[in-house]
């Protein structure tokens, strides 16, 4: 089963694909993986963080409004992908594609939390099979 | 649609991905004499990120083919000379404004609103990779602590 991997910080975090949902977002995502963008924490939006990629995908597809802790996006205005690690107040629908696996998002929280510190930190997002 | 504006666009975001854009630095060395440097950091800020979110509007105009394809062309062509004067003069970022006055010239040239679309997006792309990039030169939390210190100290 694929899934995706992110390496934050030089920790490596797992989420689930929601391939059934959000199968558009998920093969635009496969065709240019693996890639390493710039991350910024968000400014408006609490426990967010988001990274460019390199391709361009403006349809919605599965589109969520509420973002649990782990909900990861991707949002077509700004060709980005977030990921909502902590309780935050959502601003827009978005493309919900993945979702960080339960085991993993304390590990993750504490290292997005230090983006707000440290801005243009690279990430790189992979597709692997597990 | 001329490829080589496309391809140049598409070149300059490359260049962009990881690599800090020159633009930024002399972007940040504006007016750091005087002491106004967080203002038009922030200013430029707020513009790059309009622009982009601009941009994506003719994007979705163009694929939807909303307005009238003549006129939808002069708006853009008109906005991105402005933008181009802003980001020259005011920031003094001269190769996002050169982008910027070319892209005015190809939405003039544009046949379609496949071609308006297409330069919409392609240009839009860039312009949301330098709006990281000013947002990543701001020192958002040491900032965002001066001010709760300044703001504790007003009241």
């Amino acid at each position: 089963m694929k899934k995706l991997k992110i390496t934050l910080g030089g920790k490596v975090f797992y989420a689930e694909l929601l391939t059934d949902k959000a199968p558009k977002t998920i093969q635009m995502l496969e065709e240019c993986a693996p890639f390493t963008s710039m991350v910024i924490a968000a400014k408006i939006c609490d426990h967010e963080i988001q990274w460019p990629t390199p391709f361009y995908y403006e349809e919605l597809e599965n589109p969520v409004f509420d973002q649990d802790p782990g909900s990861i996006i991707y949002f077509p205005p700004r060709q980005c992908i977030c990921c909502f690690y902590g309780e935050t107040l959502p601003v827009e629908y978005c493309n919900k594609f993945a979702q960080i696996l339960p085991e993993d998002l304390p590990g993750f929280f504490e290292e997005a939390q230090k983006v707000w510190s440290n801005q243009g930190v690279h990430v790189i997002t992979e597709i692997v099979e597990e | 649609m001329k490829e080589e504006l496309l391809s140049e666009i598409d070149l300059a975001l490359d260049k962009i991905w990881l690599d800090q854009p020159a633009d930024i630095q002399k972007m940040l060395s504006r007016n750091v004499d005087n002491g106004k440097n967080f203002s038009v950091w922030t200013y430029c800020y707020g513009h790059t990120e309009a622009l982009a979110a601009t941009v994506y509007n003719y994007y979705l105009w163009g694929k939807q083919h909303k307005g009238d394809l003549d006129t939808i062309k002069m708006i853009a062509a008109e906005e991105m000379r402005r933008y181009a004067g802003i980001m020259k003069i005011y920031y003094y970022m001269d190769n996002m404004s050169g982008l910027l006055e070319k892209a005015a010239a190809g939405y003039e040239q544009a046949e379609s609103y496949e071609d308006f679309a297409l330069l919409s997006r392609t240009l839009q792309h860039y312009l949301v990779q330098m709006s990281y990039w000013v947002d990543i030169s701001i020192p958002w939390d040491k900032v965002s602590a001066a001010f709760s210190k300044i703001m504790k100290e007003q009241n």
